[in-house]
């Protein structure tokens, strides 16, 4: 809970998250009644390609580099208030990490309208990894004070997220079961240091910029 | 005299800029206007004592207690609002108000909204509430005075709070300062910054002023206006008073200068016409006097 409400103090995102979540309901609605035609084939490479894209890249920005920019001095707007807020750097952390959450939400949604379609789990796996590895990157560039060297980060990944789905998508659904499974608790593992790195460094990036 | 907060050696460095070093106290239960020209320090200081920068050097105590400009239990006794963009641009009233719930302890909703219609903005209640990037400054200032004034605390910190609204809401503003020291019967206490003290020298009892990131002169306001004068006189009078003048201004018909009250006689016998200053008087005549120090 205090999680969810010093994510609520940093970032008032309800509009994005409705509108993320509207666009799922469509997706959805469409492969239900795409199902069964020639045209649900087309609709699935589609999917896939777009989920990667979308769900990593926009959730964590909305997440992460929001609550970032609130108590950036660099936001201009904003700042002075959070940073002159009692217990400004645990609420600042808390931000953070409620940002990660509702990325994994993004992730397990799209799992979840995935599996509407997919016979195959592996397909959803995969998703998973994906999502994780990208939010990951997400987390390691939280801080990134260079806004040009931050932009071009999100744009490879915003680019690699699509190149990685289309080069494997050949292969992902003959993965042997095993693969896959070492693969997710890699990703899971990489995931666990960038949170932590992201969160340990919360309290850090809060000092640095009072310094300024 | 108690003070509400005190600091020594204060000193913040930025690469063009250097605050400090700074030693003060501000007494408690008064209201306390810090007055400087653009860039003499005045939002450096204030934003130290926030907490919303941290000082390069030096001390801080707040309340006689703590000297640590972080604890969450200073923050919740001090009310602090930027002068500009204290709040994102995209929040409306509402976020304001659930905002101010989640990080004090002590913010009434309700006041809130009775501020917001006695200083003439939109509170969280109303139906439609426009975002704080379509409203001008002085309504975004308004909004953040109700927000600071809703909540419960031992002293106001704020900056330039005057300098956006127009003539009336500023004297609304000063009655506001004067019901919250009353309230707080001598345990309230108010600083507040501005480079045009006209419109808030009713509001102001006790003065720091600021010049080139230090601090000039100090002290409660009916004390400087005896330890200082205005000298006025025909302009051949100038060549003579001007030893005795900390500042001046002159031109073919007549001079205008600041001077000690202590030099008043050696004045008057030179033929110059001396009188108690105003606070904005007193305010002009310092900040030239550091101006020409400089």
């Amino acid at each position: 809970m205090k999680i969810l409400r010093s994510y609520k103090l940093f970032s008032f995102g309800h509009r994005r998250i409705i509108i993320l979540a509207a666009w799922f309901a469509a997706v959805a609605a469409c492969g239900f009644t795409l199902k069964n035609t020639a045209a649900f084939e087309d609709f699935l490479s589609g999917f896939v390609g777009v989920q990667h894209m979308v769900i990593p890249c926009v959730l964590s920005i909305i997440a992460l580099n929001g609550t970032l920019l609130a108590n950036s001095t660099n936001a201009g707007f904003g700042y002075k208030f959070f940073r002159s807020l009692p217990n400004a750097e645990k609420h600042f952390g808390r931000a953070v990490l409620g940002g990660n959450i509702i990325s994994l939400l993004g992730t397990a949604v799209v799992a979840a309208v995935g599996s509407l379609y997919f016979e195959s789990m592996l397909m959803l796996k995969f998703s998973v990894v994906v999502s994780m590895v990208f939010l990951s990157i997400m987390n390691f560039v939280t801080y990134v004070e260079n806004y040009f060297l931050k932009l071009a980060l999100l744009m490879l990944t915003i680019g690699f997220a699509g190149g990685i789905v289309g080069f494997f998508g050949e292969q992902e659904f003959t993965a042997p079961n095993a693969v896959v499974l070492y693969t997710l608790i890699a990703c899971a593992a990489v995931y666990a240091a960038s949170l932590i790195y992201v969160l340990m460094n919360s309290g850090k990036f809060t000092r640095k910029e009072r310094k300024k | 005299m108690e003070s509400i907060i005190s600091a020594s050696g204060l000193v913040k460095s930025y690469s063009k800029f250097t605050l400090g070093q700074l030693s003060f106290s501000i007494p408690k239960g008064f209201s306390t206007a810090l007055i400087g020209a653009n860039g003499a320090g005045k939002t450096t200081l204030i934003d130290i004592l926030c907490g919303v920068i941290h000082a390069s050097e030096g001390k801080i105590n707040y309340f006689g207690e703590s000297s640590d400009p972080d604890s969450p239990a200073v923050r919740e006794r001090v009310g602090y609002c930027a002068a500009a963009g204290f709040f994102p641009t995209n929040w409306k009233p509402k976020n304001i108000a659930s905002s101010f719930e989640i990080a004090y302890k002590n913010f009434d909703r309700e006041k809130f909204a009775r501020l917001c219609g006695e200083l003439g903005v939109e509170s969280h209640l109303a139906k439609k509430q426009l975002p704080m990037y379509k409203l001008s400054d002085g309504n975004r200032m308004r909004t953040a005075l109700a927000a600071v004034f809703a909540r419960e605390t031992d002293v106001l910190i704020l900056d330039e709070p005057g300098s956006s609204l127009d003539p009336l809401m500023r004297d609304r503003l000063c009655d506001k300062f004067r019901e919250y020291l009353d309230r707080g019967d001598g345990e309230k206490s108010v600083i507040f910054s501005t480079h045009n003290i006209a419109d808030m020298e009713n509001a102001t009892d006790y003065a720091v002023f600021m010049g080139n990131g230090k601090i000039i002169e100090t002290g409660f306001v009916d004390d400087l206006k005896e330890k200082y004068i205005i000298v006025r006189g025909d302009p051949e009078k100038f060549p003579a008073a001007r030893e005795l003048l900390l500042s001046y201004s002159s031109n073919s018909t007549t001079f205008e200068g600041l001077a000690y009250a202590e030099n008043s006689e050696k004045l008057r016998l030179l033929g110059a016409v001396t009188e108690h200053p105003t606070l904005q008087t007193l305010s002009v005549g310092l900040l030239k006097y550091a101006e020409g120090k400089r």
